[in-house]
Order: C-alpha cells, then structure tokens, then sequence
C-alpha cells in the first residue's frame, strides 16, 4: 500500500473545510448586510412618519 | 480601499492557493524512498498529506493566538472588539483543528496501522485543544449571550492558549511517537530535504494569506451581527415607546 489514496482523502477533507468555511463566511456577511439594509430602510420609513405626522 | 474589506481579496488569493498546494502536494512534490537506513515506511506516499497538514496545524496555533488575544482583551478592555477576536479566534481555531485532527490520524492509519496514539503527548494536547475549539463554538451558540457567559468562555480560551507551547515543543521534551523528522530520498539521511521544506514554507505562507482573509471576514461578520442586534434592540425600544 503506498498511501496515495490516503493522501487524496485528506487533502479532500482539508480543501473541503477552507472551501465550506468560505461560503458560509461570506454567506452569513451578504444575508446580514441584507438584514441590515432592511432594518435601517424600516428605521428610515418610521422616521419619515413621525416627521410627516408633526 | 478599507483594510477591512481586503479579507475578501485575501480570502479568493488563499483559495487559490490551497488549489495550487493541493496539485503540488499530490502531484509534483519529490517522492520518498520506500526504505532508508533509517527503516522503511508503511505507505511513503501518505507523507504528501503533511503539505496541507502542517500549515493547518500552525494556522490552528495562530488561531489560538487571536483566541488568547480576544480573551485576554476581554477581561481587559469589555469591548465589543474583544469579544469579535475571541468568536473569530475560536472559530479558526476549530475549523483549521479538525483539518488537523482528521489528516493526522489519516496518514497514521496508513504509515503505523493505527489512527492515533493515545501515549503520545503532541497528538492528546493537540486534540484536547481542538476538543477546546469545539467546545467554544457550540457553548457560544447554545449560551445565552451575556458578560458573565462571556467571562467563563474567554477563561476557558486563555487555558486552551497554555495549550499551543505545550503542544509545539511536545516532540522535543518528550520521546512521541508523532514524526519530528523526515527520512528523505534525496540525501538518504534524517533531516528535510530543501525543495520539501521550500514547499512547506510556501504552503505554510499560502495558508498565512488565507487565514488573514478567513480572520477580517470573520471579523467583519460579528461586526455586522452586532450592528444588527443593536439596530433591532433599537426598533424593539422605539416601538415600546
């Protein structure tokens, strides 16, 4: 047994983590500053009522 | 352009990196002898996994690092940077952890017929800090978040960090059996032949680069999920009023 298929599987492992970690980085960063974009547009949105109410 | 958004130029550049050890781990690196004076290996191909291998382990150690750092800042400072470090140190800690974890027993299945060596101080310490990692992540998820929560994780992060020298310097303060050195084809002696160590270092320098990318987007992310509890808390007391 050389190992070769040993190698691949590890390297599988390890290559599949860093590219698993990086989309849900920056899955989690795009759906927040989505969710944030909300929450200050809703913010606005209630400003702009309470002027217009004054 | 803002340092901080360089995490994403950082992290594609250490992606495609980790592609270009991968074929130079697998394909291109130099092949060892079966058998040398030193004795001969169970499966010299399985060596190839240390080129990805080690440089998880020392990006694990520099994980650990921001761990102690975002802990240590913690208990100084109480600010809500501090406690970003420590989420992102725990994080890498564990993701660049299990890479460690599963390759090493990998190679050992194949080169001494056993995944692990429950004897060997470098392999325990090694899995008790990534068993540390884990621990951090999930009570961090399942806790509620509040300072005193806070205060017993980041005591439990400075413990792991008395971990990383313990764990480093294990194969020279103790007989293990984990290899400290390599019996290579090129100078049939013990020792690291250049172009190996060459590609390690480059291996070591391409997950430097991703680990900076992988540390400012995860850095970024607590960031912006702070900024959205804080707007919805907010909302939450506009709307009480």
């Amino acid at each position: 047994m050389s190992g070769i298929v040993e190698a691949y599987l590890a390297y599988s492992i390890m290559v599949g983590l860093v590219v698993w970690f990086s989309r849900e980085l920056l899955g989690q960063i795009s759906s927040l500053e989505a969710e944030l974009e909300v929450l200050s547009s809703n913010d606005n949105g209630t400003s702009d009522s309470a002027e217009s109410e004054e | 352009m803002n340092w901080r958004n360089s995490g994403y130029t950082l992290t594609y550049v250490g992606l495609a990196g980790i592609v270009f050890a991968t074929v130079m781990g697998l394909e291109f690196a130099p092949t060892i002898k079966a058998c040398t004076e030193g004795g001969c290996f169970g499966a010299p191909e399985a060596y190839r996994i240390l080129y990805l291998h080690v440089p998880f382990a020392w990006c694990s150690f520099l994980s650990f690092s921001v761990l102690f750092y975002g802990s240590l800042m913690w208990y100084l400072k109480r600010s809500e940077d501090a406690w970003v470090y420590f989420q992102s140190g725990s994080d890498l800690g564990l993701i660049f952890g299990l890479g460690v974890i599963t390759s090493g027993p990998i190679w050992a299945s194949a080169e001494w017929g056993t995944p692990w060596d429950w004897g060997d101080i470098r392999l325990n310490s090694f899995g008790l800090l990534s068993a540390i990692a884990l621990f951090l992540v999930y009570s961090r998820r399942s806790q509620p978040d509040t300072p005193s929560t806070r205060d017993t994780l980041s005591a439990i992060g400075l413990f792991g960090f008395a971990l990383v020298p313990i764990t480093a310097g294990a194969t020279h303060w103790w007989n293990t059996t984990h290899p400290p050195l390599l019996v290579l084809e090129s100078g049939e002696k013990v020792g690291m032949d250049s172009e190996i160590r060459t590609l390690l270092l480059l291996n070591f320098a391409i997950m430097c680069v991703l680990f900076a990318g992988f540390l400012l987007l995860s850095n970024k992310r607590y960031r912006l999920a702070a900024e959205v509890s804080a707007r919805k808390a907010e909302l939450d007391e506009e709307a009480m009023l």
